[in-house]
């Protein structure tokens, strides 16, 4: 199937990758950022996500940064930084974003910025009132992220444009205090990151961790017919997530 | 002197369930509206229910909260703020809400009730909480994903506003609903509903059995004093689901922890220093 000109979405990078994507006369951009770990999709962390929205931005091409899940104290200002780099450009740019005071930041303080509502941005409920969707749009949402082409249409009808994904993400382990404070009874960050850190170095995969929780993705491809309605059709914009399978997800 | 606010904030499941709970402990109780709640219908209550048990609750001197915080219609949203407003007009204390737009419109028509952002809200920085304040909220319902230090940051920065932790219970590792594994019904002569065994999948095939996740009873000795510490003013007990049994020795457990640190905090020395301006009311 041909595909509209297009983003695209990867679970992991590098510098020759993002090289190999921006030369690619369909790819309209690239979405860097990782939910919940930058050291899972880059090998030097934040530093690379500097870099390679560097490349992207320089080659042309659109950069769609993904804001954490979690946009906390703790990497409220790395979120900052990033958003900021990408303002600095004055080029066309958008974030997704999951929670309206990361959105507040985004609006407020880089105004060249485009705001897109992430697919895990209420953290269970999945269905949207339509006072939500004109909540997103007096926030300064432009668009928002599915995998429904009946949803995609209702965005539209609210002037919204909907990102639409050729895979949906289905489930993740999202519980950040999981297994650490449950082994040890307390709470310690530094334990938790190591014990990422460890797990992403022992194997690659996030299946399961060596105490038997589960962490990782796993996507839904949508429906062929389906993308072909959404390519031939106009005001959708569309994700195509690559490499979806490489890292045991 | 000074005195810490303190909330024990128990589940009700069933009509029955009220006046054990109030005995047991509970300052406050929270059910969800019949419909619209996160939970299964069946440990729902209707408007007529909540009709019924307030008078209970209001006549021990405690309070009733009611959760809205799903399955929020997607269009026609009216009815629901039709019977909203009848919960309101019958005095119920607090809404609790996770979805913005209902938030908004809820928070300019009620007026008896305040509003508390379920932990669905999804709120993770005092940039949320600024907002919701904004929007008439009164209190937020923290993330149970969040670590220590980012609650510290929180609650140090937006400190006039009410605080709610998850004390038992509630750390489901698949916190976001899309998980697609199996569920099991009963666990230890209770109803499991959130917390369950899982299997682990991958790709439809079985690769072994996860463990289940969540604070052991009784954790929350451990560390309640901590949270008076950083200004958190209700402790939850989760899962009107389970049977009563269950839920009272929880909601004893939590009122136990909050007896012994009211009673204790101020031996503890230079304790009181760190005990937030927004959880403390002089006598």
């Amino acid at each position: 199937m041909k595909m509209k000109k297009h983003f695209v979405g990867r679970e992991s990078y590098d510098p020759e990758q993002v090289g190999q994507l921006c030369g690619r006369d369909e790819v309209k951009g690239i979405i860097l950022g990782d939910l919940f770990c930058q050291k899972r999709m880059f090998r030097n962390g934040i530093a690379d996500l500097i870099l390679l929205t560097d490349q992207v931005l320089s080659s042309g091409k659109t950069v769609i940064y993904q804001a954490p899940l979690y946009v906390t104290s703790r990497n409220a200002d790395e979120v900052a930084s990033v958003l900021n780099l990408m303002d600095g450009y004055g080029k066309e740019s958008y974030v997704i974003v999951q929670d309206f005071g990361t959105a507040e930041m985004a609006a407020c303080d880089c105004g060249s910025i485009r705001l897109i509502w992430g697919q895990l941005g209420r953290v269970r409920e999945r269905r949207y009132s339509d006072d939500f969707l004109l909540f997103l749009k007096e926030k300064g949402f432009t668009g928002m992220e599915t995998g429904d082409p009946d949803f995609a249409e209702r965005l539209r009808s609210f002037g919204l444009v909907p990102f639409f994904n050729t895979a949906v993400l289905q489930y993740q382990t999202l519980g950040r205090i999981c297994y650490v404070e449950y082994q040890t009874g307390r709470c310690d960050p530094g334990l938790c990151h190591t014990g990422c850190l460890s797990l992403r170095a022992e194997h690659e995969e996030f299946e399961m961790t060596v105490d038997g929780y589960m962490l990782g993705k796993k996507y839904r491809p949508v429906p062929e017919q389906t993308l072909r309605e959404i390519c031939a059709g106009q005001n959708a914009e569309l994700i195509v997530r690559e490499n979806i399978n490489e890292t045991g997800e | 002197m000074k005195c810490i606010e303190c909330e024990v904030l128990a589940p009700a499941g069933r009509v029955t369930d009220i006046v054990p709970l109030l005995e047991n402990g509970a300052d406050a109780i929270y059910v969800g509206l019949a419909g619209y709640s996160a939970r299964p219908q069946s440990s729902d209550f209707t408007a007529e229910e909540i009709g019924r048990i307030l008078p209970v609750i209001h006549r021990a001197g405690k309070k009733l909260f009611v959760a809205v915080n799903a399955n929020v219609p997607g269009r026609e949203i009216e009815g629901l703020c039709g019977i909203i407003q009848e919960l309101d007009d019958r005095g119920i204390d607090a809404l609790i809400i996770s979805d913005y737009g209902l938030m908004r419109r809820v928070s300019g028509s009620v007026r008896h009730a305040q509003l508390h952002a379920s932990t669905l809200a999804g709120v993770y920085n005092y940039r949320d909480v600024r907002m919701l304040k904004q929007m008439g909220v009164s209190r937020i319902i923290l993330s149970s994903d969040l670590f220590v230090d980012e609650i510290a940051d929180i609650t140090d920065r937006i400190p006039d506003m009410d605080y709610e932790i998850v004390a038992d219970g509630g750390i489901c590792f698949n916190s976001n609903r899309q998980c697609l594994l199996p569920h099991y019904g009963q666990k230890e002569g209770y109803n499991v509903y959130c917390q369950k065994e899982y299997e682990l999948l991958r790709d439809g095939i079985v690769t072994g059995r996860a463990k289940r996740i969540g604070n052991s009873p009784g954790k929350i000795h451990r560390t309640l004093g901590i949270y008076l510490g950083l200004g958190i003013r209700s402790f939850k007990v989760e899962g009107r689901t389970n049977s009563l049994d269950y839920i009272l020795q929880r909601v004893r457990d939590v009122a136990e922890s909050k007896r012994f640190y009211l009673e204790h905090l101020p031996e503890i020395p230079g304790m009181m220093h760190y005990i937030r301006r927004s959880n403390w009311y002089g006598v």
